[in-house]
Order: structure tokens, then sequence, then C-alpha cells
């Protein structure tokens, strides 16, 4: 409970499980990026760059949020590469940067969906009941978003990581620096959280976007 | 629909946002490698939040001045002890010889606190004649000496007006002696009360002693049972018009006065 709560604070640093003991392929250009190497730094960035814009964006729900969080973890990721001794791999510890900075953003983020939600109710039918398939799908995605902000970032991060990632609760809790059993507990918790609001989300209109989705 | 609902939002969740959004890396590239500016405080911060103390300062002021509030953080100068604070206590004996020669007057319940102010500097005879029953610690010179040595202007009394430091005249001191040698320790109230009146025609108005004269004459008047007299004497004080000055004294002598509408009592003292 205490290392959720500093979790949720930002004060818990991840231990991960399980820390690697042999040099891991990014080690040569970490070791180079953290002693000031543009061209190593440009590297990562360059590899990684995308697997953190992608989880930002699932976490946050928002692609402008998305974007400046993942701006946000390479503008500190010099720093933390100071800190960083080869516990987990180079992904893990950028992964869990985001989920560590991600805080404010997800509530920037929360504010422009509930005024976008207040601003479109008067065509989300329209929108639900639209033929086309993208469309719709769209739509669920941005309902699972908005039950997602019902969750504690802690919650949220792990049923990102674990079902829309589809990561191990290992690999899961690596990043969230707790243990698996503690990360499939969070997901249980998350998803009954998240089949209630998304029944309470206008079943109507949901009727809709499921009958264009199957 | 073998999927529920939470499981197909999931799937809508991880295809709409993918990792293939090129132009999304080069615009962050291109911001990482754009120089961050400065997150420090600009001058111009620092003037708005300059002025905006500035001008809370000086309202704050300005009200604390127009309300009368600024001796808070003003220092005020230094404060005179009450001039009978400074006094040694009176002789019992001229007490009890006034409270002899002038009993309350008949129907009139005595007030609990009687005292009639004398200057220390000028009125070496400074003796409430009324009996002290109940004594506030705020009024520590009921127990005045008989005499007094002078004491220096600024330690006799606070908040009084700079025109009152002026030396009175000669005249008028020995008028103030009289009538206050009359006043406390004869305890002859009426010569008092015609010295008191004297005095106060010939003091200049704003003379060192004329609101104790003023006090002196209004206790003159209600041991002479001049009630309406003594209440118009006495009203200033309890209204505030020389500031704390015999306040309280004065409320609780005009709270012992009967209404103005009864009829005036039989003079104590001079039937």
């Amino acid at each position: 409970m205490i290392c959720h709560i500093l979790f949720d604070v930002g004060l818990f640093h991840p231990k991960p499980v399980g820390a690697r003991e042999g040099a891991s392929p990014d080690d040569e250009r970490v070791s180079r990026a953290a002693r000031g190497e543009r061209a190593a730094f440009v590297s990562l960035y360059r590899e990684h760059f995308a697997e953190v814009h992608t989880f930002a964006a699932r976490l946050l729900g928002c692609p402008m949020a998305a974007e400046d969080l993942a701006h946000e973890v390479f503008l500190a990721l010099p720093q933390a590469l100071g800190r960083f001794r080869g516990q987990c791999s180079l992904r893990s510890y950028l992964l869990s940067i985001t989920v560590r900075r991600a805080r404010q953003h997800l509530r920037a983020a929360q504010r422009r969906r509930a005024a976008e939600s207040r601003a479109m109710k008067e065509v989300e039918a329209t929108v639900a009941l639209a033929a086309d398939a993208e469309l719709a799908r769209r739509e669920l995605a941005a309902r699972l978003n908005r039950a997602l902000d019902a969750l504690p970032l802690a919650q949220r991060a792990a049923f990102v990581l674990c079902e829309v990632e589809e990561r191990s609760s290992a690999e899961a809790g690596e990043i969230l620096g707790e243990k698996a059993g503690t990360v499939r507990n969070r997901v249980f918790h998350a998803k009954r959280t998240l089949r209630e609001r998304l029944a309470e989300l206008s079943p109507d209109s949901l009727a809709g976007v499921l009958e264009v989705e199957s | 629909m073998s999927l529920d609902l939470l499981e197909r939002a999931t799937r809508a969740l991880r295809e709409t946002t993918d990792a293939s959004d090129a132009a999304a890396l080069d615009r962050v590239l291109e911001r990482i490698e754009r120089p961050k500016p400065s997150r420090g405080l600009s001058m111009r911060h620092v003037r708005i939040v300059a002025w905006t103390l500035a001008s809370s300062l000086l309202g704050v002021g300005a009200w604390a001045n127009v309300t009368g509030r600024v001796s808070w953080f003003v220092p005020e100068p230094a404060r005179a002890p009450e001039p009978a604070a400074a006094a040694p206590p009176a002789a019992p004996a001229p007490r009890e010889r006034a409270r002899r020669r002038a009993p309350a007057p008949a129907g009139l319940e005595q007030p609990e606190v009687v005292d009639e102010p004398a200057p220390p500097e000028l009125a070496p005879e400074v003796v409430p004649p009324a009996p002290v029953p109940d004594p506030a610690p705020s009024e520590p010179r009921r127990d005045t000496p008989k005499r007094v040595a002078p004491v220096a202007p600024s330690a006799t009394r606070e908040a009084r007006p700079p025109a009152r430091l002026a030396p009175p005249a000669p005249d008028a001191d020995s008028l103030y002696r009289a009538a206050h040698d009359a006043h406390f320790a004869r305890a002859d109230y009426a010569e008092a009360l015609a010295l008191w009146d004297r005095y106060l025609a010939a003091a200049e108005p704003g003379q060192r002693w004329t609101i104790e004269a003023r006090y002196n004459r209004g206790i003159a008047l209600y041991r002479l049972g001049k009630n309406d007299a003594a209440r118009e004497a006495l009203e200033p004080f309890a209204r505030g018009e020389y500031g704390s000055y015999r306040r309280s004294d004065a409320r609780r002598l005009l709270d012992a006065l009967p209404a103005p509408s009864q009829p005036a009592r039989a003079l104590p003292s001079a039937d």
C-alpha cells in the first residue's frame, strides 16, 4: 500500500524484479549517451521513441499529451541515464520514467477529455450509430479512455501495460517496480471498475457501436 | 459477440494508438534539439510581482491610516504611564476625612469608582475622596499620594494633545492649586466647584490640566448632588471625547446618577 502511494506521488523508483546480470545490447550506447555523446543519444532516441510514444498515448488517451510526455521523457533521459545501472532493460527503464511523469499530463488529458465530452454530447448518438467501422472503433477507444480516467494511475498503468500492450505481468512489474502478483491484482481491479464504467456510459449508443463492430 | 465490451474497447484502444506516427518522432526530435527557453523568472515577471506587492502594501497602509489601525505597526512614541500610576499611595487620613465630609447623596447609590484625577505636577494633593470598594487593575492611581514629585511632561498621560504641554499661566496655576486643595484636602466641593470654574475660565483651552479640571468639576457637581450638571460634565468623558481618560469611571458615575427626569436630589454637603 505504501509502495502504491509512493508510486502515485512519484517517490517510488522501480526496483526491477530480477535485475539483469549480463550486459544488455543498450549498455554501450547508454554509457556513451550518459557521457553526453550526441550520436549515442539520438540512436537511443530513434530506437525507443515510438514505443514510449505509443505507451504514453495508450496511458493518457490523448495524442497531444502523449507527444508532450514522450518529449519530456527523452528530455529527462540524459540525466536519468546517470542513475541507470542496468538493473533492467533500457526500454523498461524508459517506460517506468513515462509512468512516473504521466501524472501531470494525465490530469491535463482528463480535463481535455471532459471538456470534449461535454461539447460532443449532442453529436454522440450520430457518431455511435455511424456505419463507418473505423469511426465506431475510435469511439469505443475514446469511451475506454474516459473509463480509464476513473482509475488510479497505478491501476491504469498496469491495465495499459498488461491488457492494451499485452505485456506479461512480470514485465509490467519490472516497469512499475512491483511484483507480478501485485500487477495482476491491479489489473483485476482495474478490469472490474472498467466494466462497470463502460456499462454506465450510455448503453444505448454502445450497443450501436458493438453492432457496427460485429 | 464472443468478446465482451471491455475486450473490444481494449482492442480498439490498441489499434487506434500504434507506433507508426513517424511525424510525431520528427516533431519531438526537432523540439529536443531546439534550445529550451529558460524557466527562470524574467525581469518582466519580477517587475509584475514587485508592483503587485508594492501596491498591496500601499493599499494596506492607506487603509490602516484611514481606519486608525496604523498604530499596529508604527511604533508609538514613548508612552507615558498614567500619572497616578507613578504616584505613591495616598495617605489614608485625608481619604477618610474626605469620605466623612462628602457622604454619598441620599437616595443615590455610591458608584464603585469615584476618582478625581490630580495632575502630578501642579496638584500635589491627589486624594480620591470616594471609597474604592472594587479597584480595577487598570486604575492604579486610586492610591495617589498627598505630595508627589513633579513628573516630566512626557511621562504624564497618554495621548495628551501637544498644546497641553504648554506651561500654564501663573494665575491659572494658583487657581488650580486652590481648587485642588478645596476639593481633595478640605472636601469643600462648593468652593472647589467655584474654583474649578474659575480655573477653566482662566486657563487657555489647550492648557495642561484643563481636562483634569473638567473631570474634577464633574465630580464636584456629583458630590453636590447637581445631577444634571454633573451628567453634562461627565458625559463627554463617558463618550470618549477625551479618549480613554476616565472613560470607565465617568460611565460608572453616570450609571449611578438617577434618570434625568427624576427630581434633583438635595445637595448633600451644601444643605
